[in-house]
C-alpha cells in the first residue's frame, strides 16, 4: 500500500492506493487525484478571494456570475439536498458560520442576516449563476464529499481498482476496506470498525469544532431551518453510494437525531449514531 | 431497511491511541515526489537573523518561531529546481511533520505530509513525548504506507499546517528567492 496526504479543503486529504502498480503509474495516479482536489479547493474555498464562492459572496444581488463546472455541480446538488431535507441542509449558512467565528468575516462588509426558507441563487444555462439575494454561501458541508468523489473518479480513470480517499473523515473506497470511527466522547480513540466496499462514508460530529461564543456553546453544524448551531456529544455517520451525498446527509441525521429518516431512503443511504 | 449497527459495527473498547499514526513519505521520497526531475539534492541549512525574522513576521502575519530551518535544495545537473523546507506542527491532538516544496522564486509548489501522529492532549503537550518523533520520519516501528486504518470522524482542522506553510513561504521569500 502507498499512502500520501496533502492539506486541502481545510483538512488533511489522505489517499491510499493498494494496487501493485509500477512506480510511474502510481505517481501519476496520486498526481491526478490531488490535482482535481486542488482545483475544487481553489474554486470553492470560502477564504480565497478569487474562488467562485468568494466572488458570489461579494457580488450584488441580481448579478450573474460564470462558474467552474465543479462549482455548478455542487450548487445543483446543494439545491436538491435543500429540497430533500426540507431546508435542513442549506449552504447559505456561510453568514451564520461567520457570525459565530467559524469562518472569517470582513471589516469592510457587514455579515448579511440569515433568513430561513430562501433561495440565494438560480442556476442558468452555460455555467452561469444568478445571485438572487444577499447571502453568503459556504459549501464546506458537501464540497469535501464532492472532492472525494472526483478524486476517486480520477483514480479510476488511470486504472486504480483498490484505493481510499479520505478528506478529514469523509471518505470513499474502491474495493474492500476496514474503516474506523472515532469515539465522540474520546476522539483520539476508535469506537468501532467495520468494512466498506465501493461505498462512501461521512461522519459529522462536534468534538473538534465546538466552542463558546458569547457564553453559549456553538459547533460548526447548523440547522438550515433555523440558522442555529447544534451542540451534541454524539457522532453521525452516513453510508451512501457517493461521498457528497453521505457528507450532506450527515447534517440531516445530526439535526433530526433520526438514523432512519425517510429522506435517507430516497438516496439508498444508511445512517448510524454513535 | 435493516438496522446497520448490529450487523457490522465491532466495538473496540481497549484499542491504544498509538494506533493513530501514519507515515506517508520519508524525506527522500518527499523530495523525489516534489521534484521528480531532480537528480541531485543537497542540504542547505537556513539560519535567519533578527532582521529576517522581523520580515518573515511582517509578510506571514505570524511569529517566525525558529531561527534554524531544515532545508534541502533540488537540482537537475547544475540547474536549481527549487527547495524543500521541513517542519513539524503541534495541534490540540496531533503532531504533523510535513515538507513544503518551493520554486526558486519562492512560490509554493507542493506540500506533502510526512508523518501524522495523534494522541491525547496530555501527550501532545508533553515535550518528551514530542521529542521522540520531531525531526524523525521513520521510527516507532512504522513503515512507509503502514499505520492506521482510515478513520471517519469530524474534520480535524489543518490550520496549523496552513499557517506553517505560510510561514515557510515567507521565509523562502526573505532568504531563498532568486
Amino acid at each position: 500500500m502507498r499512502r500520501r496526504a496533502q492539506p486541502w479543503l481545510g483538512t488533511l486529504v489522505d489517499i491510499s492506493i493498494l494496487d501493485a502498480l509500477p512506480e510511474p503509474s502510481l505517481q501519476a495516479a496520486f498526481q491526478a487525484a490531488f490535482a482535481v482536489i486542488r482545483e475544487i479547493h481553489e474554486v470553492m474555498s470560502f477564504h480565497s478571494v478569487t474562488s467562485d464562492i468568494a466572488c458570489f459572496n461579494r457580488a450584488v444581488p441580481g448579478a450573474t456570475l460564470r462558474m467552474n463546472p465543479h462549482t455548478i455541480s455542487v450548487l445543483a446538488a446543494a439545491q436538491e439536498l435543500n429540497q430533500q431535507t426540507n431546508g435542513i441542509v442549506d449552504i447559505r449558512i456561510g453568514s451564520r458560520l461567520a457570525a459565530c467565528h467559524f469562518l472569517p468575516g470582513t471589516n469592510a462588509v457587514a455579515i448579511p442576516p440569515y433568513e430561513t426558507g430562501q433561495q440565494a441563487y438560480a442556476l442558468l444555462a452555460q455555467g452561469q449563476v444568478k445571485k438572487l439575494r444577499d447571502d453568503w454561501l459556504d459549501v464546506g458541508g458537501i464540497a469535501k464529499g464532492y472532492a472525494v468523489d472526483q478524486a476517486i473518479a480520477a483514480l479510476q480513470t488511470v486504472g486504480v481498482q483498490h484505493a481510499c480517499v479520505n478528506a478529514g473523515g469523509d471518505l470513499r473506497v474502491l474495493g474492500l476496506h476496514e474503516i474506523a470511527i472515532r469515539d465522540p466522547q474520546q476522539p483520539t480513540h476508535i469506537a468501532h470498525t467495520f468494512e466498506l466496499q465501493n461505498q462512501a462514508l461521512a461522519t459529522s460530529a462536534m468534538y473538534f469544532s465546538r466552542k463558546k461564543v458569547q457564553g453559549v456553546w456553538h459547533s460548526a453544524l447548523f440547522d438550515g431551518r433555523t440558522g442555529t448551531s447544534l451542540d451534541s456529544m454524539k457522532s453521525y455517520s452516513v453510508i451512501a453510494s457517493c461521498c457528497m451525498l453521505a457528507d450532506g446527509l450527515t447534517k440531516l441525521v445530526a439535526v433530526t437525531q433520526d438514523s432512519r429518516h425517510p429522506s435517507l431512503d430516497a438516496y439508498k443511504a444508511r445512517a448510524f449514531i454513535v | 431497511m435493516k438496522p446497520l449497527a448490529p450487523l457490522s459495527l465491532t466495538a473496540l473498547m481497549t484499542i491504544s491511541s498509538s494506533a493513530f499514526a501514519t507515515q506517508y513519505l520519508t524525506v527522500e521520497q518527499a523530495q523525489q515526489s516534489i521534484f521528480p526531475d531532480a537528480n541531485h539534492f543537497a542540504p542547505l541549512p537556513l539560519q535567519l537573523n533578527v532582521e529576517q525574522m522581523k520580515q518573515v513576521e511582517k509578510i506571514a502575519g505570524l511569529p517566525a518561531r525558529s531561527v534554524a530551518w531544515r532545508t534541502i535544495a533540488a537540482y537537475k545537473d547544475n540547474a536549481l529546481l527549487g527547495y524543500m523546507v521541513l517542519d513539524d506542527v503541534i495541534g490540540k491532538f496531533e503532531l504533523i511533520s510535513y515538507a513544503v516544496g518551493l520554486l526558486p522564486d519562492a512560490t509554493v509548489k507542493q506540500v506533502e505530509i510526512l508523518t501524522y501522529r495523534e494522541s491525547h492532549g496530555f501527550e501532545i503537550r508533553n515535550a518528551n513525548w514530542r521529542r521522540q518523533f520531531v525531526g524523525k520520519t521513520a521510527n516507532a516501528g512504522l513503515m512507509v504506507g503502514e499505520g492506521i486504518a482510515n478513520i471517519s470522524g469530524a474534520t480535524l482542522s489543518c490550520t496549523h499546517v496552513t499557517d506553517g506553510v505560510r510561514r515557510i513561504a515567507a521565509i523562502a521569500q526573505v532568504t531563498l528567492k532568486k
